[in-house]
């Protein structure tokens, strides 16, 4: 019943229907009555098959150094590996935040200083290509991240992984399955920036490769170790992998994976529907519950994915912080998140999401007080309000729906009195312009990000890293905060780090610095036929599990 | 150069027996195109039809049962005949009603506007290029052929991205896309023009370069140009939405028609049409009028219709 190549055998109806009346069968599943899947038992893990998954956009390079976005690190974290990996086999409720694991290292010690990580490599590992995984391999890649005296040296792998790489001192192959990594001061996240993919990622990719290509051309030829190696990319349209049958750990049920970026939410819910693709991600809000009655399932997770608002310090409302906190309290949380996002987020208080191990519930901070507002606003002078700029983009990764929620948070502002004018721009375009930070006349920009590690927190807060040096684009600088962040990154126990990150954030909500306002449950939707797919507290996912009846 | 465009077709006001004489000057053309006009139905409804959207958008004020910004998310996209809320609400919650009687105001500005703009400009350009020719004309076309190299929504992202958002700027980004095509059609007629007899009994006459040009040709060429106009002015109304969905358009909440359709697109499927299909039906009925009204024009243009 299950063949390779024909996806749409397993759905016939549903195939010839979007052939010739696809608006019609939409309609009809809109009201549901159409049935997305047979609703059996799910039986035993079968092998083969092609897994269609619709992106909500193209993907950036196939070079995990160099590429930026979640949407970019799924796909590269099915090719390429990194020292230590995530355990992505759970949930977020069953872990709020994912296991280190090992990875292509079996084994690590760092030292009583904190500053000297051993890792001991897995044995018999080989890149897609054939060549041996080992130690000049790691350290080949390290320095093409970090060493600009070596002749593979990549300014842009550099300049994307700094996050990672930062206090790395030197690196070293002690013997063939050992590499020494030296810090020049501690650095509690290492770890866990180790299996991070917002920014650059850390995967390994095949030294022979790299040379063979250059570090131009390598993002055409992926070879890494992953479970899943590259078939290839027609750039906006697919990309394809398919199982590598020579994987070192348990090897994919799937005969290959195939990325469709289709950017348009309706496009992506149409081909799901329509059985052109087997899940997707990121469903308008709107579409969940007709979805699920049509026999979809929707995972959903609590990745640390917060939706915020950075405050522009330099401007002369905004550097009041009863403004910022009048904003904070005028804006209904829970009325965004179940009336308009239908359900999809969760109300955000605090600027650390809870999969983060510094998180802590504390929802005292501004909770809706339309009234409280007008009274701080009264304070501050602003008694008849004020106009100010709220800069947005229209879409994006890991956006949500900016304008509809930019244009909720106009009508909450305009409650409390101050009238904000949407300024609305393309995701690329508006990515630069965010970079640049927040510009004189604008008052709030947004952005959703986060990460598991608190380490996140001094992204988008460091003075030290105020745009256009760093994601800090309000120009928000409090030098005790700088203080105690240093103290975390370079406290020596998770449980030390963590009590001090909570200090931070705690001081980053007295200041009023940023507005959380919703953390999403980045849902995907999938047909009856995907099986054993999990959304963990992680923005990626991965794919050695999933399986198709 | 080709003759084949909208502007050659459309226009015989002069067909081939005129004379000096006879050339219809430009103070008795609105009476006679009226009264032409007048018999055409559809033109009439279609007068109707704009004038009262006009007239709803004028009194919105007093007309819309709600604030068109103001919403209530508990209610969002309830359907069509919600009490209270005779379109029903979209997806803040804002009746569709008031924001269709408020979105006039954005949406028959940018109709029109950009084509008044635009047109004026297009006039000067054409019939320069067009009377005078030579080098100088030439130039002046092929600058304006390098400019339909680009999509017009191109063009018009590019030019509202450097002059950012808002509705000014929208309109003027679409104007300005829009004078090469005009142009091209006052071209084409005057350069159809002025090799006809009464160009030349007007130069025979004595009459200076600037009264041929006023007198003669103007009117002559307006009418192409008038019935362009009007053909354009629904294509407008899409194209500034769709200049707003890429971020550099009418900046939301303003209750724009076209952000309006492009808004309910994303729940269009699920159960919630109206969102969209309201106000796309809005636009079609105006885009329709605009394109009845200009073919009334043309007939009541046309010298065979009106004997007839």
């Amino acid at each position: 019943m299950l063949t390779t190549f024909d996806r749409r055998g397993r759905r016939p109806r549903a195939g010839r229907l979007s052939a010739g009346l696809l608006a019609l069968a939409l309609l009809v599943s809109a009201c549901g009555g159409a049935d997305a899947a047979d609703d059996g038992p799910a039986g035993d893990p079968q092998s083969g098959g092609t897994l269609a998954i619709g992106i909500e956009s193209d993907t950036d390079v196939l070079d995990p150094h160099r590429a930026g976005g979640w949407v970019t690190y799924r796909v590269n974290r099915q090719m390429y590996e990194a020292l230590v990996d995530e355990d992505l086999s759970k949930t977020s409720e069953e872990a709020p935040i994912p296991e280190i694991v090992p990875g292509l290292a079996e084994s690590w010690e760092v030292s009583e200083d904190g500053l000297t990580y051993t890792f001991h490599l897995r044995e018999g590992v080989t890149f897609h290509d054939g060549t041996d995984f080992d130690a000049d391999a790691v350290v080949f890649n390290v320095r093409r991240m970090s060493d600009p005296t070596f002749e593979f040296y990549d300014d842009r792998s550099a300049g994307q992984t700094v996050f990672v790489w930062q206090h790395l001192q030197s690196v070293t192959a002690v013997d063939p399955l050992t590499v020494e990594m030296t810090m020049k001061q501690p650095f509690s996240a290492f770890l866990r920036l180790l299996t991070q993919g917002g920014g650059g990622s850390t995967g390994i990719i095949s030294p022979t490769a790299l040379a063979e290509y250059g570090n131009d051309e390598i993002a055409d030829h992926p070879t890494g170790t992953g479970p899943f190696r590259f078939v290839d990319r027609v750039r906006g349209q697919r990309i394809t992998l398919e199982r590598n049958e020579d994987y070192w750990g348990e090897k994919p049920y799937l005969d290959s994976v195939v990325f469709r970026p289709l950017p348009d939410p309706s496009t992506r819910v149409s081909a799901l529907r329509a059985g052109e693709v087997d899940m997707i991600a990121v469903p308008s809000p709107d579409s969940v519950s007709s979805l699920e009655e049509a026999g979809f399932d929707v995972a959903t997770s609590a990745p640390p994915h917060l939706w915020y608002l950075a405050f522009n310090m330099t401007d002369p409302i905004f550097s009041d912080i009863r403004v910022r906190q009048a904003v904070n309290y005028a804006i209904n949380r829970e009325g965004m998140s179940e009336d308009l996002l239908r359900g999809t987020t969760n109300p955000a208080y605090s600027v650390l999401p809870p999969a983060n191990s510094a998180y802590e519930a504390s929802e005292e901070y501004f909770e809706y007080d339309p009234e409280r507002a007008k009274e701080l606003l009264a304070e501050a002078g602003y008694a008849d309000g004020f106009e100010t700029t709220l800069m947005t983009s229209v879409d994006g990764s890991g956006q949500i729906v900016p304008v509809p929620m930019a244009e909720y948070i106009q009508q909450d502002l305009a409650d409390v009195g101050i009238r904000v004018k949407l300024d609305t721009t393309e995701w690329i375009t508006y990515l630069t312009e965010w970079a640049e930070g927040i510009p004189a006349g604008t008052g709030m920009a947004q952005m959703s990000w986060g990460m598991t590690t608190p380490y996140w927190l001094r992204n988008v807060t460091s003075s030290t890293l105020q745009a256009p040096n760093g994601s800090n684009v309000g120009h928000y600088s409090n030098p005790a905060l700088d203080e105690v962040m240093q103290q975390a990154a370079t406290a020596l126990d998770e449980a030390t780090a963590d009590e001090l990150w909570r200090t931070a954030a705690e001081i980053v909500h007295e200041d009023a610095a940023l507005a959380p306002i919703v953390n999403d449950k980045a849902p995907y939707v999938l047909s009856g036929d995907v099986q054993g797919f999990v959304n963990p507290s992680e923005e990626w996912y991965d794919l050695t599990s999933v399986w198709l009846r | 150069m080709t003759s084949t465009t909208l502007g050659q077709k459309v226009v015989s006001p002069v067909a081939a027996g005129d004379t000096v004489a006879a050339h219809i000057t430009s103070r008795s053309r609105p009476a006679l195109m009226w009264r032409a006009l007048r018999r055409d139905k559809a033109a009439v409804v279609s007068i109707g039809i704009l004038v009262f959207l006009t007239l709803v958008a004028v009194f919105a004020p007093l007309l819309a049962p709600y604030d068109p910004l103001d919403g209530d998310a508990s209610q969002r996209l309830e359907g069509i005949g919600t009490p209270g809320h005779l379109l029903g609400l979209d997806g803040q919650g804002r009746d569709i009603l008031s924001r269709l009687i408020y979105g006039g105001r954005y949406s028959l500005t940018v109709a029109v506007l950009p084509v008044l703009a635009a047109a004026p400009i297009a006039l000067l350009i054409g019939m320069f290029a067009g009377y005078f020719g030579g080098r100088a004309g030439n130039a002046v076309m092929r600058v304006l052929d390098v400019l339909f190299a680009f999509p017009v929504v191109l063009l018009a992202i590019a030019i509202a991205a450097v002059l950012g958002p808002g509705l000014a700027n929208v309109m003027l980004a679409i104007g300005i896309t829009m004078v090469p095509y005009m142009a091209r059609v006052v071209y084409t007629a005057t350069v159809q023009e002025s090799a006809k007899e009464y160009v030349e009994a007007a130069r025979a006459a004595g009459a200076t370069q600037a009264q041929i040009l006023r007198q003669q040709l103007m009117p002559n060429v307006m009418s192409p140009l008038v019935v362009y106009g009007t053909s354009l002015c629904g294509l407008m109304i899409v194209l500034a939405a769709g200049l707003s969905f890429l971020g550099v358009g009418v900046t939301p909440p303003a209750p724009d028609w076209g952000v309006m359709t492009s808004d309910g697109r994303s729940v269009l499927l699920e159960g919630y049409g109206h969102v969209a299909t309201i106000p796309g039906l809005v636009i079609l009925v105006a885009a329709l009028a605009f394109n009845l009204i200009g073919d009334g024009i043309r007939d009541a243009l046309d010298p065979h219709k009106q004997t007839s």
